[in-house]
């Protein structure tokens, strides 16, 4: 009796051993967005996103430079195209502008500001921005991203083409070349001022308080 | 949080329901746990956890059963009762055999005994097959980590908790809802064993990650961040498994419109602000010199900063949104105030009259004012031109209230509404935070100084006659024109 009764037990032990009856499972696993579209989504529907520095910025890991590209693309176009004119699409568009320009920056945004690998295809997606967005405001916090982000000379050169076009960006570039581009910017800015070639209103008004300021 | 009860680990339809509940009204009667009532297993009066050598025996081990093992441990049982009657009877053969080989006279009598004792031993065996049958339907064993922990493990896992009844609920897992932003929200599991290892995590909509903790079935704090919490485990089977909850944060009513102000300026109010040759301005109520003249918020733009306009605050250290940073104040404003010259009021600046045209040389000679003259005294005092002059200056006042008129307009309207897009504003990163609200905020500035600037021309251009006025060359009375 004894006997059986061991071998039923070690029976029945590994007859539990094997039991799977799984009772949880796992929810259904729903149809994954790209990334890109998740953080379009995000950005449009929540005025935020908290994964596309990360990506940009290789904060965790190294990544594909196409997924990066696709992720500044998609926020390029959400800074560029026309959309109505409402809180989300306005927050969306400045909150597109700024993770482009984090980005740049190496600004991951996670916790104890973890360093990132800045995104070397920030500079050239700010530039379209301020060239084609429907929204003169973004074009002109575009710029102002794009010169803090860009210190070549080229960048001077290009400042000075926008300070003689027409419109608000004009000023942007004047503001920007007299206060923040250093002895240079303010050079040319200066000279701007006294060739008066400058044409927008606004550009010429900000070129005569930088002249008043500086003595010009 | 919901307890799981030990016993729901024996309850499997495999017992009859009548004979579970009989089972189960005499373990509460007699004051015994079920699992003793079935077949011994005694626990500890003081720790049921502490599980004393179950009939197979289960030695730090939680019961439990699974259909999965139901057939194996049933035919394995049936096959060694059968063997053991198949024992009893060879026994009973070979005794009788003896009996009618070698004591002839006892033959009436002994067959009689034999089959008695038989009987005896087989109502034994069939006592203990139905006994053994129980206990194998509904027994068994699985590994629990810690099932002879301190009193705080019992309850963090619901052991103590009394002995439910019914078919065990799969895992499963529900947050509640906090009621206010920065309320607290409280996600609990239930049904997922300790060996489950499980471990909980928190996504905002807005793709923020947040680690929780493991080893516990609940986790809350205080909530600023829409998302899903998440609680990820492993199986009996060891399959990793994961159940999920949204958590909705009801968002806070916030506009910045009764920040954005604009008035009149009284006189000397932004004098500070005026360059030399403007006839007006419409600038910040803080503006300091003609610089910051085109600086309509606040703080300033490139000053905003936690204590500068805002102040961001971390939400805490437990629960979902731990580790995530918040803007808990918003303080920043716009101020905006009218202005007109200096030298347009009655005691504004003097300007020499040495090189002034002789005209006005002379009439302001024969009224006594000499050397110098304000463009005020120049009409009002030494010629007769006061009308034409304070038509001027009554334009310039509706002038620069258009571009007011224009920047608080713009600054009120809704998607430009500072606070509104700060408000969803949330990250893992003080420094970020504050870095995406300075590019709201510029956005915004830039909106309303562009609104400012357009204003500009919107006014009838109408042209002033008859008035004395200063140029950068000095003084003239030629036609001077104005958007008023």
């Amino acid at each position: 009796m004894s006997a059986s009764r061991l071998q039923i037990g070690v029976l029945a032990w590994i007859g539990f051993a094997i039991h799977a009856d799984a009772q949880a499972s796992s929810p259904p696993a729903a149809p994954q967005l790209p990334i890109a579209a998740q953080i379009a989504r995000s950005v449009r529907t929540s005025g935020n996103d908290g994964r596309a520095l990360p990506i940009l910025t290789q904060a965790r890991r190294s990544e594909r430079r196409a997924l990066m590209d696709e992720i500044a693309d998609t926020l390029t176009a959400i800074a560029i195209n026309p959309s109505v004119n409402d809180l989300a699409n306005a927050r969306a568009r400045s909150v597109a502008i700024g993770i482009l320009f984090q980005s740049g920056k190496g600004n991951t945004g996670l916790a104890d500001d973890v360093p990132g690998t800045p995104y070397s295809g920030a500079t050239s997606r700010l530039r379209r921005i301020v060239e084609l967005s429907s929204y003169v405001e973004n074009r002109q916090v575009a710029l102002k991203r794009l010169a803090s982000l860009d210190h070549s000379s080229a960048m001077l050169g290009y400042l000075r083409q926008l300070a003689l076009s027409s419109g608000r960006i004009a000023g942007t570039a004047v503001a920007i070349l007299a206060d923040d581009k250093g002895a240079g910017g303010r050079a040319i800015a200066r000279e701007l001022y006294v060739s008066g070639v400058v044409t927008d209103a606004t550009a010429k008004r900000f070129l005569s308080t930088r002249a008043n300021k500086y003595g010009w | 949080m919901r307890p799981t009860p030990v016993l729901t680990y024996h309850r499997r339809r495999s017992v009859a329901p009548k004979q579970f509940r009989a089972l189960e009204r005499s373990a509460a009667l007699s004051g015994t746990s079920l699992y003793s009532s079935l077949g011994g297993a005694a626990m500890d009066s003081h720790d049921h956890n502490r599980v004393r050598s179950p009939p197979y025996g289960c030695p730090g081990r939680q019961p439990t059963r699974g259909p999965a093992s139901k057939a194996i441990v049933l035919a394995t049982f049936c096959a060694g009762a059968l063997r053991e009657t198949s024992q009893i009877r060879a026994r009973y053969r070979r005794r009788a055999r003896f009996f009618d080989s070698t004591r002839s006279g006892e033959r009436s009598v002994a067959p009689h005994r034999t089959r008695d004792r038989r009987g005896r031993e087989m109502r034994t065996l069939r006592s203990m097959m139905v006994l053994y049958g129980v206990l194998l339907t509904v027994g068994g064993c699985r590994d629990a980590s810690d099932p002879v922990g301190p009193a705080e493990t019992r309850r963090k896992w619901g052991w103590d908790q009394p002995l439910g009844t019914g078919t065990p609920a799969p895992p499963s897992m529900s947050c509640t809802q906090p009621s206010a932003f920065l309320g607290s929200a409280t996600c609990t599991a239930a049904g997922i064993a300790p060996t489950g290892s499980p471990s909980w995590s928190y996504q905002t909509n807005d793709g923020v990650y947040v680690a929780g903790p493991s080893s516990t079935l609940s986790w809350s704090g205080p909530m600023v961040a829409s998302g899903t919490a998440t609680i990820s485990y492993t199986d009996q089977s060891g399959t990793p498994q994961s159940l999920s909850s949204s958590i909705n944060v009801p968002r806070r009513a916030v506009s910045w419109a009764s920040a954005v102000t604009g008035s009149t300026g009284q006189p000397g109010e932004i004098d500070a602000c005026f360059q030399e040759d403007w006839d007006g301005l419409t600038a910040s109520k803080f503006c300091s010199s003609s610089a910051d003249a085109d600086q309509f918020f606040n703080p300033r733009v490139t000053t905003l900063s936690s204590g500068n306009g805002l102040t961001v605050a971390p939400v805490g250290s437990t629960g979902p949104n731990a580790g995530l940073y918040y803007i808990a104040q918003m303080t920043a404003s716009m101020q905006l105030r009218t202005q007109i010259s200096p030298r347009y009021r009655t005691g504004g600046t003097q300007y020499s009259l040495a090189s002034a045209p002789s005209a006005l040389q002379s009439a302001c000679t024969a009224a006594s004012v000499t050397g110098s003259a304000s463009v005020y005294q120049a009409n009002a005092i030494c010629t007769s031109n006061l009308v034409n002059f304070n038509n001027l200056v009554s334009c310039i006042w509706a002038h620069e209230a258009r571009h007011m008129t224009a920047g608080l307009g713009t600054a009120r309207y809704g998607p430009n509404d500072v606070y509104a897009r700060w408000e969803p504003l949330a990250s893992s990163n003080a420094t970020s935070l504050v870095a995406a609200a300075k590019e709201e905020y510029d956005t915004v500035h830039e909106l309303v100084s562009g609104s400012m600037d357009v204003a500009h021309n919107a006014g009838p251009n109408t042209g002033f006659a008859g008035w004395w006025k200063v140029f950068n060359l000095g003084w003239s009375n030629q036609t001077y024109y104005q958007h008023c």
